[in-house]
């Protein structure tokens, strides 16, 4: 298992109190990884846990600080943490707008330029995953900045693949598709329509997808076996977007 | 440690599996536990530690037909299958005729597609399995012509037509199979050039790496992941994908 072990590697897993994140922390764990995980909200007790709200500007570089202090030589990032915070699109204000804005897309940049800026000092290397969605490629009614933030990640993706290259830092992303979550979970429940049948006719391979299927594709981006992959974004959505999903 | 990239129980058919990268997923995928059909050209795949070699040309059709149906009644429906065979004339753009065309294409498309969907159909009727074709950068972007120097042939145009028909074949597979719990993915390696070049060709070889964000050239251990991944139950929601493993290559 030499090639997907991630033993001697330490990580910080954002947004990871809960769903994808959560997933992802866990299948780090599993393949020998120490982990320090971040929310929103306090979590009395618990270990290796940062709290804060990254949509703060201030909070990403200070979040990698304590990371750091936690696991000092920390060599893989895995930005997960996001919302969604679209209205119907009439309906959107600026103060709406800047909430999905600052904390999917501003806190994403300035995590990886401070994790960046720490692993040059430790001589260069590591490995940042950031996570974006189908929503960054096909679009969705009503889900404006939700979709602008995530097709907005692709580009960062691929944008600091090339910056960070010649530091040795490696820079990949997952787009998952429809993922039972709380998040996700909540908006599904929430509709009275056929929306989640329609999906689960749409999704391939016949159902919606759940956080411990995105936490293999994480884990081998940040192995020694993923080591000439970067710039990369591996889709998890059961082929959901592999032909049109269409209207709803 | 448990992980889901364990291959225990797995047989895997890998065509082409004695090439310069086919060796070396080979290796990988018996690392983690599988069974292995290497298969390659006439002499050479070899027997090993839980490989068993067989010798087909993928391009005679009905070879690979008769090829499909023994090797079924005698190891069962395998449930990985990579596809790393390709077709090539190295003529220059000019110098191909039609025929060298067909030939290619036959090659490329013609014997990938039947051997996947044969096989496709067999995982099908059991209720899963991952089928793992593999394209090029070369099926995404253009090679670059100043970077190869006389007597050098760029990279030819039959090449990158067939690694590119692989990726629009990786995501109809995927949509046809899909219902049935069988997946399909492509691979598509950045320039993993030969060791014969590496040594004899140093200025390509740094030309080469020019074009890569991690600015070197890949070695053959690192494609095997990619397949080791797409075949494991670490990837058990995802299909239809395109998977780069090209040091950047086709990011900028």
């Amino acid at each position: 298992m030499k090639a997907f072990s991630l033993e001697g590697h330490a990580a910080l897993v954002t947004g990871s109190s809960q769903g994808i994140g959560a997933a992802i922390a866990q299948g780090l764990e599993d393949c020998g990884a120490a982990v320090v995980r971040h929310g929103l909200q306090d979590m009395p007790g618990s270990v290796a846990y940062v709290p804060c709200n990254l949509s703060v500007i201030s909070a990403p570089a200070q979040l990698i600080d304590s990371a750091f202090a936690l696991q000092p030589a920390l060599d893989t990032l895995i930005c997960n943490a996001g919302s969604f915070f679209d209205t119907p699109f009439l309906e959107m204000t600026a103060t709406e707008w800047e909430k999905t804005i600052s904390l999917n897309l501003r806190a994403t940049f300035f995590l990886a330029q401070a994790f960046a800026k720490k692993r040059l000092t430790l001589g260069g290397g590591g490995s940042i995953v950031i996570v974006s969605s189908t929503n960054g490629f096909q679009a969705e009614a009503d889900s404006v900045a939700y979709d602008t933030s995530k097709g907005g990640l692709v580009m960062m993706i691929r944008s600091l693949a090339v910056s960070l290259a010649p530091h040795g830092i490696r820079v990949n992303g997952i787009a998952p598709g429809l993922i039972r979550t709380p998040l996700t979970g909540t908006w599904m429940e929430s509709r009275a329509d056929d929306l989640l049948k329609h999906y689960e006719k749409k999704i391939l391979l016949g159902k919606v997808g759940q956080p411990s299927d995105c936490a293999g594709a994480v884990a081998f981006l940040c192995s020694p076996a993923a080591s000439y992959i970067t710039g990369e974004i591996i889709t998890i959505d059961g082929g959901l977007t592999t032909s049109q999903i269409g209207k709803l | 440690m448990s992980t889901p990239f364990s291959l225990q129980n797995r047989d895997i058919w890998v065509i082409g599996g004695a090439g310069y990268l086919g060796q070396e997923v080979v290796n990988l995928l018996t690392e983690l536990g599988a069974s292995v059909l290497c298969v390659d050209l006439s002499g050479k795949a070899q027997n090993g530690p839980q490989v068993t070699a067989v010798d087909l040309d993928a391009a005679d059709i009905p070879a690979l037909e008769n090829f499909v149906t023994a090797q079924i009644a005698a190891r069962g429906v395998p449930h990985g299958l990579v596809v790393m065979t390709y077709a090539s004339t190295a003529k220059k753009f000019d110098d191909l005729t039609a025929a060298d065309f067909d030939y290619a294409n036959h090659g490329n498309l013609t014997a990938t597609f039947t051997l996947a969907r044969a096989i496709g159909n067999v995982m099908a009727e059991r209720g899963s399995g991952s089928l793992v074709l593999f394209s090029s950068m070369y099926g995404t972007v253009s090679p670059d012509p100043s970077i190869y120097e006389a007597p050098m042939n760029p990279n030819p145009v039959e090449y990158g037509v067939g690694k590119a028909g692989i990726q629009q074949l990786t995501r109809y597979l995927a949509v046809h199979f899909g219902k049935s719990g069988v997946r399909c993915n492509a691979i598509s390696p950045g320039p993993f050039p030969n060791p014969n070049i590496q040594r004899d060709q140093p200025a390509f070889i740094e030309r080469l790496s020019q074009k890569v964000p991690l600015g070197r050239v890949g070695q053959s251990p690192e494609i095997a992941g990619a397949v080791a991944f797409l075949v494991s139950d670490a990837s058990t929601f995802i299909t239809g994908q395109n998977l780069a493993v090209d040091g950047g290559w086709t990011v900028w």
